[in-house]
């Protein structure tokens, strides 16, 4: 042994006798790496852990104390006070979430996970905000990526991503029990626990539910009952196989039955389940840190379940294997290596016929992570996804055509550069190509329909106020969508009509961005954004009625143009008092009326300010109690065509233990 | 005048050779504590923090009551409580091998002895971990900067955890 290798067997040991104890760092211990970089972290922009400020994407991030001292009851009510992210509700329950445009019900470009397990529905493409089983009381935080991120998540992350990141039972304990009354008879309640039955495994579980009177002014006559109902219930455990090797095992099931509105216009009401099982191993060795994960999902909807014959009845499941390495090499470089296989199926009965077909899809994919100097960081991630298409479609079921095939093979990108040429400022430079599949249900109906694809181009400009103690964002971008498409009915006759889902035509989008946030003093936190987005359509090809062709869309006239919002929030250890607002201006969408006439016209929702308010108070380190308000200054106010928002008081008390 | 020219010369030079360039503080001494976390095989609990001190390095001394006053009886941080402990520049090669040396700016002429030190060492100096004689060199203002050296890393077989790695400036 040389003198050289004595010494390193020394200092070897030496570190062994100093840190002797098991490792617990393989999966993100978010909350170390936020308390040791001052900063939120996350991985939803590369694949690997990034300070927030340094991903090379347009990133949000709401922690779970803004989230605590929000007042919210759902997660769509906390994305809806972002810049640039736009929520649209129908119902009591049922909530559209879009980023930069586009929005529509039941709308299929924004990408939702919860710790990286798609909870975006494949099948119809859209997110059921109502039955994702996750608990407030159980996130740490909220990752809101806006543009597409198609290159690290795959199909469907186009207008953007939010990944939901709960507590690692791990790393850290989470017992809370909370429950609430609506002043319109409504009810909630949810609880969260940590325990650990052995010393190298925690399990944490939460289940939450609600049941509420719908609002006033929807068709309550479908249905016959006007209670909204949703309960979820999950459970994960976390193991320390090894020093450098953990288990995660999860499973999950939510329901729900509320009105909701479909692309068509129609209103429906739907009950709904879905469970989901996941495996996770992650290893932190020589290799890198590797990932490996399997999950299954899967969804059962009856619509109209109160009708004598089944309408629109799904159930649909989804099954994914990916494994991803990240890795760095030399003290410069850092790469993600990825493949993933997923498989959906779909079946389907409509109008009393049941039809069967499923696609499956290879992925592969990588990311290079450049620390070019102190200053500047480029990162470049390209993926390939080939999905497979086979099964019957509402021709082959109906009208005795052959069954359908299908081969879709898309690249997508994304290629960012960060300077920061002083520690106050930061610009990032990004495109992007995102890809925005069709749903099988889309393919059931069209099975011609093509991928839409979004091109886009935006540079950010971030800078810290010290006079603020806080920062400011400006965003600039501009979006080229290619080959949209939606589900619209085609009216052959009156009362005769076929949903179709072909592409439409071409959309263009620049916007920009501006938002601030502060601190005032040591209890005042307040955020103020503007957002104005300016679309330019192509000719989009127009759906079929018995009296002529009609329009379906019109992102001109539906695109919302100039958003403002602020709001502020006061936190003195003892009493939380928050108000948040928003100005939402007036726009057109198509409505059909008729449910059963599809004759689409053009309807007005008028422009609306919705504020929000919260107290609470902090009886003591274990109890809190609140007062929550939403929509104060809109009741009766529509924000779909439909039905009206009602304003909502909610009472309640959240112990922690 | 040229005399007088020479005299601030030497006076400056000399502030530059006897001041730290920054004098740790209690935010950087936490962020040490965290950092010790990633190392694999984790830190957790009580760690001496030995400060270093040279006779022949005007105020270093002083810089290194300063830093173990701001410890006390002990500074939690993350996984570890900081232990301090003084200790001179002659005795860094017997250090206990459960500790961790922390170099004060300012101690560039004993690089080639802190280097011999078979514990981990860190800073707040970049200077060390470029020198490579620290592992870890920590900065929190105006954001917060980590520094491994890559080469000191290796010489006592220090490793990271991976996520680690990836967020920080390996040198």
């Amino acid at each position: 042994m040389s003198k050289f290798n004595k010494k390193s067997s020394i200092f070897a040991l030496s570190a062994i006798a100093m840190f002797g104890l098991p490792a617990m760092a393989q999966s993100i211990d978010y909350g170390s790496l936020e308390m040791l970089f001052d900063e939120p972290v996350t991985t939803s922009a590369t694949g690997a852990p990034q300070r927030s400020t340094d991903a090379p994407v347009t990133m949000e991030i709401i922690s779970a104390d803004e989230i605590r001292n929000s007042g919210a009851v759902n997660i769509p009510t906390l994305l809806s006070r972002l810049a640039g992210v736009e929520v649209q509700q129908y119902g009591r329950n049922f909530h559209d979430v879009a980023i930069r445009g586009y929005n529509q019900n039941k709308t299929p470009r924004l990408l939702v996970l919860v710790n990286g397990r798609q909870v975006f529905q494949d099948y119809y493409g859209f997110t059921d905000w109502d039955v994702i089983p996750v608990q407030l009381d159980e996130i740490r935080q909220i990752e809101i990526v806006k543009g597409p991120n198609t290159a690290l998540f795959g199909f469907n992350a186009v207008g953007g991503v939010v990944n939901i990141i709960t507590f690692n039972p791990l790393y850290t304990e989470t017992n809370t029990l909370r429950g609430g009354v609506d002043f319109n008879d409504g009810v909630r309640g949810s609880g969260v626990a940590t325990f650990r039955p052995f010393e190298n495994t925690a399990i944490r579980m939460s289940a939450g539910g609600q049941q509420a009177q719908e609002f006033e002014d929807l068709p309550f006559e479908l249905r016959g009952d006007p209670q909204n109902e949703q309960w979820a219930f999950a459970a994960e455990a976390g193991i320390q196989a090894t020093s450098n090797t953990q288990v995660f095992l999860e499973g999950t099931v939510s329901s729900s039955i509320r009105m909701e509105r479909l692309p068509s216009g129609a209103n429906i009401v739907r009950d709904g389940e879905t469970t989901s099982l996941r495996a996770t191993v992650t290893h932190d060795g020589d290799w890198g840190l590797i990932n490996a994960t399997a999950y299954r999902n899967t969804q059962e909807y009856l619509t109209n379940p109160f009708a004598p014959t089944p309408s629109f009845d799904v159930e649909a499941g989804l099954t994914v294997f990916k494994v991803e390495d990240l890795f760095k090499v030399g003290a410069d470089h850092t790469f993600r290596v990825a493949g993933e296989y997923r498989e959906n199926t779909l079946d389907l009965i409509l109008f009393g016929n049941s039809s069967s077909n499923e696609y499956n899809v290879f992925s592969v994919g990588g990311m290079w992570n450049w620390a070019i100097n102190d200053q500047l960081s480029s990162t470049i991630a390209v993926r390939s996804d080939t999905m497979n298409f086979e099964g019957e479609t509402i021709f082959s079921t109906n009208f005795g055509a052959p069954e359908a095939e299908r081969e879709i093979s898309e690249i997508s990108y994304n290629a960012g550069l960060v300077y920061t040429p002083t520690p106050r400022d930061l610009f990032r430079f990004q495109i992007a190509r995102g890809i925005q599949t069709p749903s099988l249900v889309q393919l059931f109906f069209s099975p011609d329909v093509d991928p839409s694809i979004v091109n886009n181009y935006a540079i950010d400009y971030d800078r810290q106020i010290s006079e603020l103690n806080g920062k400011m964002r400006i965003s600039v971008f501009y979006q080229d969508n290619q080959d949209l498409f939606t589900v619209a009915n085609a009216a052959f006759a009156p009362g005769v009509n076929i949903p179709t889902g072909e592409n439409l035509g071409d959309s263009e989008l620049f916007g920009v961005e501006l938002s601030f946030e502060g601190r005032i003093g040591n209890h005042i936190d307040w955020y103020a954004s503007y957002a104005i987005n300016d679309t330019t359509d192509g000719d989009f090809a127009q759906v079929a009625s018995y009296d002529g062709l009609r329009d379906i869309l019109d992102f001109e006239e539906s695109n919302l143009g100039d958003q403002l919002k602020a709001g502020a929030v006061y936190d003195d250890g003892k009493w939380v008092f928050g108000a948040h607002a928003r100005v939402v201006p007036s726009r057109q969408v198509f409505d059909s009326f008729d449910p059963g006439d599809y004759q689409y016209q053009r309807v007005t929702v008028d422009s609306y300010v919705a504020l929000d308010m919260n107290l609470s108070y902090r009886l003591n380190d274990d109890v809190t109690l609140s007062l929550d308000a939403f929509d104060l200054t809109n009741d009766d106010d529509v924000q779909v065509p439909g039905g009206d928002i009602d304003s909502r008081v909610w009472a309640s008390v959240r112990f922690t233990f | 005048m040229r005399k007088s020219l020479t005299a601030l010369s030497i006076i400056a030079a000399s502030m530059l050779a006897t001041v730290p360039a920054h004098a740790a503080g209690e935010r950087d001494l936490q962020l040490i504590g965290r950092a010790l976390s990633f190392v694999e095989g984790g830190a957790t609990g009580n760690v001496t923090l030995a400060i270093v001190y040279a006779d022949d390095v005007a105020g270093s001394q002083a810089e290194a009551e300063s830093i173990s006053a701001i410890l006390g009886s002990g500074l939690s941080a993350g996984q570890v409580t900081l232990q301090p402990q003084l200790i001179s520049i002659s005795d860094v090669s017997g250090i206990g091998s459960d500790a961790a040396l922390f170099v004060p700016s300012g101690m560039s002429a004993h690089y080639s002895a802190i280097s011999s030190a078979p514990s981990i060492t860190v800073s707040t100096d970049r200077a060390c971990a470029d020198a490579g004689a620290c592992v870890v060199a920590v900065q929190s203002q105006p954001s917060v900067e980590i520094y491994v050296s890559r080469s000191a890393a290796d010489a006592r077989s220090v490793s990271f955890a991976s996520a680690f790695r990836m967020m920080i400036n390996e040198l």
